[in-house]
Formats: structure tokens, sequence, C-alpha cells
């Protein structure tokens, strides 16, 4: 059945059973996902964290030529700041805030919504103009498609909205199918043409320096690559709709662009675990070179480019390091599984959501590590506190503004936010931030010895999960 | 009609009253709200105003009620009371301000009687509504302000008398100020040499009991027009009299006009101030001094666009033109100050360059501030970060005064007083040196005359 009816996509939770939160052993959650019977959770304490209005900003300011109109109260534009900053390599992009005020909340935004997007267009001519919707229209049920269809006969533009609402869905994550949602919906026209000889590459949120391993290992299999959204333009979405063969990055992130390009336009989808490690990089490549039938070209990379890594793993490069691991779902599983081919030993994983997309390498994880218990969490450093505590580990690694928990534990802490670390060569780099952060633990102690963290001191005592609740319907 | 803006530099009341609560130490708000608000002002706020962090509790850690569809559907308020509960039991603070966002004004939790119940149990808690839709984050830093001055004293511990020298600042906006506690610990600095005592209620050393310290100040010294109504308040709630200086002092006129001031409302030493003056005015000759060659030979002295807010625009202004001898040509103002209040700003900025004719323009879009300052053919641009295509459009160097900060990391530096003005130029000289080195145009200076 077609993913693309509807407005929006459905949350996570509906479509995939995700959990926001869990800790605990990983054998009855690889079973409840395999017999369809994990119950939600909900927090009874819990602290600030992404929602899928944050998703669908960080994915939207990766498309090119585009103008974003966040149809909001100024606030819900704030990120935009640091995500324009730091997310787009260009400077090219606009974006705007309706600016509802208390009178539109009651009167209705619709008018205001018209004169921004009538405005931005004739003020910067984009070829595409996004409207993300936000709580504050949703709440209201304000209406932007009336609007959406009326500008599109006026405007020689496309117009293209995301109809988010930041409360439907606990999983920051859904913000991704909502954008994907949209933009496979008003970008890619119905021609039945033959397939082109290109492969849709999936990246949503990678860096630079990833984006570019991956492109290059794709190159060398000799696989022209249509990436997209990252950095796409509109014919990026087009040319999907032909493409041979849809490959992704992040399985997590772009599983509704696949399926969807799948299920509609009936492009092949393959999602192997992320690139990451040296196995997990020629697994990756194994499953690409199975859908195309490039088995043999798949070898030789392997044995071409994995020379200059192996040293590393021969040689054990984390031997005796115990890591902890706080990273999206799907990296952290290949991260974790990297430290081991390393020689370390994995302390504890927290992943920001899980999900049936995770059955496989949950169950090879319990496989290599049985007992492990795992944290589900976006966020919620309370939880993660008393977790380090517990467990120690000799490594951190985390994503944006986790380390500090860690590092006012006296853990040493790295963050892979800027770093490449998919691939061959992503595996050296890894390693070079490691032993970096082993090798000195000055700001760390520092930190350590004259900063606290905000918790009252009995919680250590508690269990992890203590504000863990099964949802009551 | 508020319309659309590009590119907004100016984030919501939640946003505000978030980062207000935060600078307080060991003061913790609650956010009842969508869970992406607090990463709101993290990004939004925090990050990128010359990178600020999360510090005790505020990024990841700040406590958020996250509500999702079934509180909007019934209501949140037991979500409320459950967290506002946990927190207490968790979070260790001296204060939890409770403050509400869009979703759960137009639901119509009651978040005062939350507060109230918490507080009837003895617990330091209480609450600002601040939904995104009544305003940006100046108007969130007068509610969290106004909040905390009408319930701090329902708290028990509150008192007293009147104490000898001690002022109360305010309208200086934690992280909307990029320099914010740069500035006051200068305020505090300077206050201090000539015999008064400050208290600044955020940054460095500043937790609740200065704020329950409010009703023992003598004088109120407002610097923007966001510290007006908390000025209002104490004057009505404890007679405390008010100076409205308007903007931040830069330089030595400003700085010396303030410590005057002062000095006479609060019957100060006025021989040691004059000492300090002296003392503070010949330090800042000495380094001008200093700075003099470069002055001329990279041509310091530009046509200047200055993009900021109503607190900070006049006083940096009088720097710029009366010490430094800087040409006006565009100044621009971002903050909306209140409409009556314009004419005022935007005469008491013109007087300070009489003779020279230039523009005074009150917007918040970037679109038209690139716009403006492109027309202006500034030399030089102050601004914040999303000034940076204007002034590379132009070939201007530009240095970041106002907010967002986004690629420069800002600490304890300041641009007000005597100290940070010298921080300002600084970084202004920096700015135009650095130009004219990377362009290789700046060994012209060497030549003599043919």
């Amino acid at each position: 059945m077609s993913l693309l009816k509807g407005k929006a996509s459905k949350t996570r939770e509906k479509r995939l059973n995700t959990l926001s939160a869990y800790m605990g052993d990983i054998h009855p959650l690889v079973e409840g996902f395999r017999k369809e019977t994990v119950s939600q959770r909900i927090r009874t304490f819990s602290q600030s964290t992404f929602d899928e209005v944050i998703y669908v900003l960080r994915l939207l300011n990766r498309i090119a030529d585009a103008v974003t109109i966040i149809h909001s109260p100024r606030g819900c534009a704030a990120a935009q700041l640091y995500l324009h900053a730091t997310e787009r390599e260009g400077e090219d992009g606009r974006w705007a805030v309706t600016n509802l005020n208390e009178r539109d909340t009651i009167m209705g935004s619709d008018a205001k919504l018209r004169e921004t997007v009538v405005s931005l267009y004739r003020r910067y001519r984009p070829r595409l103009i996004f409207i993300v919707a936000t709580p504050a229209v949703a709440i209201n049920n304000d209406d932007i498609q009336s609007v959406v269809e009326e500008l599109r006969e006026e405007l020689d533009v496309r117009i293209v909205p995301v109809y988010s609402d930041g409360f439907k869905s606990k999983n920051a994550v859904t913000g991704y199918d909502v954008a994907l949602h949209a933009l496979v919906k008003y970008l890619i026209v119905k021609e039945q043409k033959v397939r082109g000889n290109y492969v849709n590459l999936l990246s949503v949120t990678e860096n630079a320096s990833d984006l570019e391993t991956v492109e290059g290992l794709l190159k060398e299999l000799g696989l022209r690559a249509n990436i997209l959204p990252n950095r796409a333009a509109p014919e990026n979405f087009v040319k999907a709709a032909q493409a041979k063969q849809s490959i992704s990055i992040n399985p997590d992130y772009s599983d509704y662009l696949g399926k969807a390009l799948e299920s509609d336009y009936g492009v092949p989808f393959v999602q192997p675990p992320l690139p990451i490690g040296i196995n997990g990089t020629y697994r990756w490549l194994s499953a690409i070179g199975e859908a195309t039938g490039l088995k043999d070209a798949v070898d030789d990379l392997h044995a071409r480019e994995s020379g200059a890594v192996l040293r590393l793993r021969e040689k054990a490069a984390l031997q005796g390091v115990r890591v902890y691991v706080n990273l999206p779902a799907a990296t952290a599983l290949g991260v974790a599984a990297m430290v081991e081919e390393l020689g370390g030993e994995v302390a504890g994983v927290t992943i920001e959501h899980v999900d049936s997309l995770h059955e496989g390498e949950l169950a090879a994880l319990l496989a290599r590590k049985p007992g492990l218990q795992i944290h589900v969490a976006q966020g919620q450093p309370f939880e993660e506190a008393n977790i380090l505590q517990r467990t120690r580990p000799d490594l951190y690694v985390g994503g944006l503004g986790q380390q500090v928990v860690a590092a006012k534990l006296g853990i040493p802490a790295v963050s892979i936010n800027n770093t490449g670390i998919l691939g061959y060569r992503g595996v050296a780099r890894f390693v070079h931030l490691a032993v970096k952060a082993l090798k000195n633990r000055a700001f760390i102690l520092n930190l350590a010895k004259n900063s606290g963290l905000p918790y009252a001191d009995g919680w250590r005592q508690k269990s992890p999960y203590w504000y863990i609740k099964q949802e009551v319907k | 009609m508020a319309g659309h803006v590009e590119s907004s530099r100016n984030n919501c009341a939640l946003i505000g009253a978030i980062q207000t609560v935060q600078a307080i130490e060991g003061a913790v708000p609650i956010i009842h709200s969508t869970a992406g608000c607090g990463m709101q002002q993290y990004l939004g706020g925090s990050l990128v105003s010359g990178c600020s962090g999360s510090g005790y509790s505020g990024g990841l850690a700040t406590p958020s009620t996250n509500i999702i569809e079934k509180h909007v559907v019934f209501g949140g308020s037991s979500r409320l009371r459950e967290q506002i509960k946990n927190t207490l039991k968790l979070v260790k603070s001296d204060l939890y301000v409770v403050l509400s966002g869009c979703a759960t004004e137009l639901v119509g939790d009651d978040v005062p009687a939350m507060a109230k119940e918490a507080r009837e149990q003895g617990h330091p808690v209480v609450y600002a509504n601040t939904p995104g839709f009544r305003g940006g984050t100046h108007h969130g830093y007068e509610l969290a302000v106004k909040a905390l001055i009408e319930q701090l004293p329902a708290l028990p511990g509150a008192k007293r008398e009147k104490v000898p020298g001690l002022v109360t600042v305010l309208g200086i906006i934690p992280n909307q100020d990029v320099f914010w506690e740069g500035n006051l610990l200068e305020l505090k600095r300077i206050l201090e040499s000539v015999g008064a005592q400050a208290n600044t209620l955020f940054g460095l050393g500043q937790g609740v009991e200065a704020w329950r310290q409010l009703p023992e100040a003598e004088l109120t010294l407002v610097f923007s027009p966001w510290g007006v109504e908390g000025a209002r308040l104490l004057e009505e709630r404890y007679g405390t009299p008010w100076v409205d200086f308007t903007t931040l002092p830069v330089g030595a006129e400003a700085s010396g006009f303030l410590l005057e001031t002062v000095t006479e409302r609060l019957n100060l030493d006025r021989s040691r101030t004059a000492a300090v003056l002296h003392a503070e005015e010949r330090s800042l000759a000495h380094f001008l001094e200093r700075v003099a060659d470069a002055y001329f030979a990279y041509g310091f002295q530009r046509e200047f666009a200055l993009v900021g807010e109503s607190g900070q625009v006049p006083g940096l202004t009088g720097f710029l033109v009366n010490a430094l001898g800087l040409i006006p040509g565009t100044v621009i103002i971002t903050d909306n100050p209140p409409e009556p209040r314009r004419a005022g700003i935007t005469a008491r900025i013109r007087e300070l360059a009489p003779t020279i004719d230039f523009e005074v323009v009150f917007t918040e879009d970037s679109g038209r501030i690139r716009d403006v300052i492109r027309q202006s053919g500034a030399e030089l641009v102050l601004g914040s970060f999303l000034e940076s295509e204007a002034a590379r459009d132009l070939g201007a160097p530009l240095v970041q005064v106002s907010f967002p900060v986004i690629d420069r990391v800002v600490l304890s530096r300041s641009h007000i007083g005597y100290r940070g003005a010298l921080t300002l130029l600084e970084d202004l000289g920096s700015a135009i040196v650095s130009g004219q080195i990377k362009r290789g145009t700046a060994g012209g200076s060497f030549k003599t005359a043919a």
C-alpha cells in the first residue's frame, strides 16, 4: 500500500512500534518486536529533547535553492539560527517565520501565511518553498492546504507543505518521515520512463566528510549516485523515481524515503546497517553488491581499501578500553560493533529510539554480549548520569550536548558530530579521536573537579529506569 | 499587524524566560510545553550566543513536560503536577520556575494552580505564563523578571531594610545580549569602584539570594526598555527609585555620566568618583595613544553601519563617533522597542552626531537589514553573524556586537564601560587590520610621498 496517502506520514510509533523510552534486557525487546507485542513507555520525569519540528528543519536545511517558511510564533524558528549555520554547506537558503501572535491564534493565520509566501517568493524567486507546520498551527487546525493550492496556481514555484506538529510522536525521527513524505509527494512527478543507469544514495544527515567517503565507495564500484535528500535539487527527486536501486546510508533515517520510492515507483530498496567499521563497511558494500550484481567488484574494493585500517584491527587499537556509546540507534549499533572489532569492550549503549528496524542488529549484539542492558532515550541526561555512575566506562561517545554529563563524572568523552566515521577511512578517524581523549584528560578532570551534576544525591541509588512507566492508554 | 520576519533574531517569550531563569545560579526552569521548546532555546538561544553551553541544568538537562497528543486533547495539568513533583525530588535547586509554552496555553492548562500547590507544600516554585505567541525574547525576560519580583516574597526568607549604596541592575537580557555576563561584570566593577554595590541578578555568583535582596536596594539602574517594567514594579513594591539610562554606557563619557549620576543619587563620595573617572580616562587615553598609528595606517576612520538593540546602539554610537571619530552611516535597531519610545531613541542617537546626516531604522527583518546595509555602502559593519553576507557584499569588515554570534566564543568579554570599550576597539581594530592584511592592501602605508 502507498505510504504517500494522507497529508503526513504516520508516526513512527504507529508505523514501526517505535519506543522512545526503555531500559533493560535486549531479549524481551527483540521478542516484542518480533511478535509485535511491545508496549509504549512514557516518562513521569523528563528533560527537554529534540522534536520532529527540529528534525524537519534539520533535513530541509540540506536542500538547495529553497526558501523555508516556519509557520509559527518566532520561537519555533530559533533553532534555524544554529541549523542554517551548521547544517548547510553553502550560504544560500533563506528562511522566515510567519510570526504568529495571540490574535492570529484566535482569528486564524492563513492570511499571514499567504502574505509571507508571496513576499518571499517575489523577493528571492526560489525554485522551492517549504511551509513547516508547528504545534500552534496544528492545535488550532489552521488551514495550510488551501493556501498552498491557491498560490500554486498564482506563483511559478513548487510549494511543499510539511505537516509536522511536535506532539503526536514521542520520537523526533518522525520528523524525517514527515519531511520526506512531503518531498516525495510534491517533488516527484510521475513520468514512467525507462530506468536510469544510476542508484539513489539516500543521505539524510551525513556530514560532508561522511558523504564524500560513501559516494567515493560507490564510485569505486562504478555506480553513479543520485544523492537525496542531502544537498539535493528538485531534479534529484524526479530522477529518484527512475533509479535502478535505492541504497540507504543510515537505514533509520532513510527508511521512509526508500520504502516510498519502492512502493510507489518500484525502485528496489536495500537498507543494510551503516558502513561503520571494517566488517560493517564490507557488509554494507556486500549488500549493495548483491543488489546490483557487483559482488566481485566489492571483494576487490574491500581488499584494496581495507588494507590501511586492518593494521588498527590487528594491533587492537582500543584494547581493554570500555566504551559507552550514546548515539542515534543505527549509528550506535555500528559504533558498538566497531569498538569490539578494535579490541575494545562495549560498556553500555544508549540509543535515541528503538523499533522493529533494529531487530537484527539487537539480536547480534545480544549474541555477542549476553546480559547487556540497553537504554533508549533521546537526551534524558539524568538517566545517563545514573547509568554512567554504575558502569564507569573509560570512554564515552555521544552526540551534541551529551558529552558534558560524562565529563562532569570524570569520564573522557568524544563527539563524532564533525568527524567522518563512515567507511574504511572512518575507522582511522575514530581511533584517532578516541586515542586523543584517552591521552590527555586534563579538561575532563578539571570539569569533574569543579562542576557538578544537578541531580539529588539519592538518585544514583535508584534504578535508572525509575521514571519510565508503561503507557496507560 | 506584526508581519513575517526573515531570519528572525528575536526568539519567543518562552525562550527569553528560559534563558533568564537559567542565568540565575541555582535556579531551574520547568518547561510545560512540547518536547522541542527547550531544544529551540538551546540551539537558537544558547549555542548561537557566543557558543554558550548548557551550564548547570540547561540544554538537554532542562526539566520539561514534553507533552504529547493526549495532553493536548485532555489537558496537561496533571502531567505538569507529576513533573513538578518529580523535579523537586530529582533536581537540586533553590528555585523552580514553571514556564508555559504555546501548546499548553492554547489548551488552557492551569499553570498557576500547579505552582501554587507545590508552594503550599513549602517548595520554592513560582511560574510565568510565557507562550511564544505573546511576544519575543525581550518580553520573556520582562515576564520572568516580573514573576520573580512578584512571587519571590511569597517564599519564606524574604525581608527587609535598605542597604546604603546598593543598586539593582535591570535591562540586560542573558544570551540575547551576547556579552551579558562580561557587561554585568564590568558594570559591577565600575560601580564598586565609586563605592556603590551592584546587584546584577544574573551570572557569576548571582543566585536566588540576589533576588531576595531586591527590596534592600536604594536605586534601580535601567539600561534598556526591557528593564523599565521591572523597575516600575520595584518602585511600586519597595519604593525604590529608578534611573533610566536607556542604553549601556560605552567609553569614558557615558561611563562617567553613569558613575556621576549614581554618586549623586546615592550621595557617595564625590572626590572619590572624580579620582576614579580620572584614572579610567587616563587608562583609556593611554591605549588610544598606542593604537593611533594603526588607526591611520589601516584607516579606522570609516563610515559604519551598526545593527543592534536599543539597549546597545546609543552607547555604541556615542563611543564610535565621539571617542573614535568614526562616521555613522546607518543605524538599525532590531529589538522592536515599544512605539512610544522610538522617537526618543532616535533623537538620542541623532544628538550624538548632530552635524552628520545618517539614518536610524527600526526593523527585525534580516532581509530588510541586508538591503539597508548594502545601500548604505558602509565601510565597516557592526552587527550580528546574520550581517556576514551584507558585510561581504560590501567588502567591509564585520565586528560582531549583537545577537546572534555563532562563530565566535564569548565568555567574559564585554563591550561596555571602560574596559569593554577597549575590548570593542580591539575587536574592531582586529577586523579592520586582518581584512587589510589578508587582501594585501596594507603595504601602501609604508610608502612616503613621492
